[in-house]
């Protein structure tokens, strides 16, 4: 009898081994709408409903941080200051220094001061229209990156008009502060897209490297140009057919040129980057868009030789660097 | 240990590989795809991708589920993004109505070809 209490002890030994063996980590996904648009955050962990929830709460302090029109967002505050000086938070402070520096490396290309005259295009807007030369021209004289000076917190302003957006740069901070955050927590395995910005966190559980579609410009959504292998990496693409409008066979697109106040007139249609970081990413697109791709290819190699990029023309030719 | 033993011993072995492989096996056959539907953050229901059906979202947009597809046939926004969107079948595809705070997705244990779409 005392054999069949070992044997059973054994077996319980064995099957919870064998049950150990299976018990992978589990799937925990969520979609939801920010930033004017959806996201989707994939965990593998256990139990990680709680972090799922936390990384959406990242997103809405996100959103409170640099939405420009949300009133009461602290963009929001500092476009409609009242004093020539602003103390601003970290976040801030980050995303806004990213943005003067993209200035510098763009030659003045890139420009978070363009804020006056994205609002008077109002892409989000159900019926958008061209706005009127006298307001482009108008709202131009404010868009000077310039007069905008940050001192680590303090932000100081020379024209009281000046106004800044950061779309072009908020969704790759977003999703490299949800990286950070669950990597915090020990997740070694997960995948954060921000609309269309795409953050992994390590590899698949499996051990292969993420799929990152692209989506075809002017193709229905979902039909992609390309699929790159990601591990631990970021994938941003900026393009003309996003956000875009057509007006008396004049397409409209939402990539200003700080110049002319009017869709920045390029033969690229789409600028796709991998790399470390989402805000680089984020911020790269846009202005390896506005640069071009020999002057970007340039860039590129001033910055960091492990960023790559994907340049796709109006005419279908796909260019691919590094 | 007698004959009886090594008996014993076999058909628990063998009992807890078929347990294990029913655990094993029964979590990769359960990748029955379905079509979660999420309004204004709320869950909207879940849909069986196997059976061929159209769902209508509140009075704002219907969805179609055919041949284990899903398209969004109508939506009353003005920008109509979700109803030019190709089909999605595969796990982990999205379908989102942004004006009207619709999120199609398909959840499923196979993985689609891609992890996610930039664009």
């Amino acid at each position: 009898m005392r054999n069949y209490a070992a044997l059973a002890v054994c077996i319980c030994l064995f099957s919870i081994l064998l049950q150990g063996c299976s018990d992978s980590p589990e799937k925990y996904a969520k979609t939801g709408i920010f930033f004017d648009t959806a996201i989707t955050i994939t965990v593998y962990g256990t139990n990680a409903e709680e972090n799922l929830t936390q990384c959406f709460s990242i997103c809405e302090d996100m959103e409170d941080t640099f939405s420009r029109t949300k009133k009461g967002s602290e963009l929001y505050e500092i476009n409609h200051r009242n004093t020539q000086s602003v103390t601003v938070s970290d976040d801030m402070a980050t995303v806004i220094s990213e943005g003067l520096r993209f200035w510098k490396l763009s030659d003045g290309l890139f420009d978070i001061t363009i804020a006056p005259v994205t609002e008077l295009w109002d892409f989000k807007s159900d019926d958008p229209s061209v706005p009127s030369q006298g307001d482009v021209e108008a709202a131009l004289q404010y868009v000077d990156a310039s007069s905008v000076h940050l001192s680590g917190h303090t932000l100081q302003f020379d024209n009281g008009h000046t106004q800044l957006e950061l779309g072009a740069l908020a969704k790759g901070y977003a999703a490299d502060r949800i990286k950070s955050y669950l990597k915090m927590e020990g997740i070694q395995s997960a995948l954060i897209n921000l609309g269309g910005n795409v953050l992994a966190l390590g590899e698949k559980p499996d051990g292969s490297a993420w799929n990152v579609g692209i989506q075809k410009p002017f193709a229905d959504a979902g039909e992609m140009i390309d699929t790159v292998s990601v591990d631990d990496g970021s994938v941003v693409s900026s393009g003309t057919y996003e956000r875009c409008f057509t007006v008396d066979g004049i397409r409209y697109h939402h990539i200003l040129d700080p110049r002319t106040g009017y869709p920045f007139d390029s033969d690229l249609s789409q600028v796709t980057i991998l790399s470390d970081a989402s805000l680089t990413g984020d911020s790269l697109s846009t202005v390896c868009f506005l640069l071009g791709e020999d002057q970007a290819e340039n860039l590129l190699a001033s910055l960091d030789p492990s960023i790559r990029a994907i340049f796709v023309y109006t005419d279908g030719t796909v260019v691919k660097y590094g | 240990m007698n004959k009886h033993d090594f008996i014993l011993i076999a058909v628990v072995v063998a009992v807890a590989a078929l347990i294990w492989g029913y655990l094993f096996f029964a979590r990769e056959d359960d990748a029955d795809s379905m079509l979660v539907i999420t309004a204004d953050g709320e869950m909207y229901g879940q849909y069986d991708l196997s059976v061929d059906r159209e769902i209508t979202i509140g009075d704002t947009n219907r969805c179609v589920i055919k041949d284990g597809s899903v398209s969004m046939k109508w939506s009353d926004c003005a920008n109509q993004v979700c109803v030019e969107h190709m089909a999605i079948s595969q796990g982990g595809e999205t379908i989102v109505c942004v004006p009207n705070r619709i999120i199609l997705s398909i959840e499923s244990d196979k993985g689609g070809d891609v992890d996610a779409v930039v664009r």
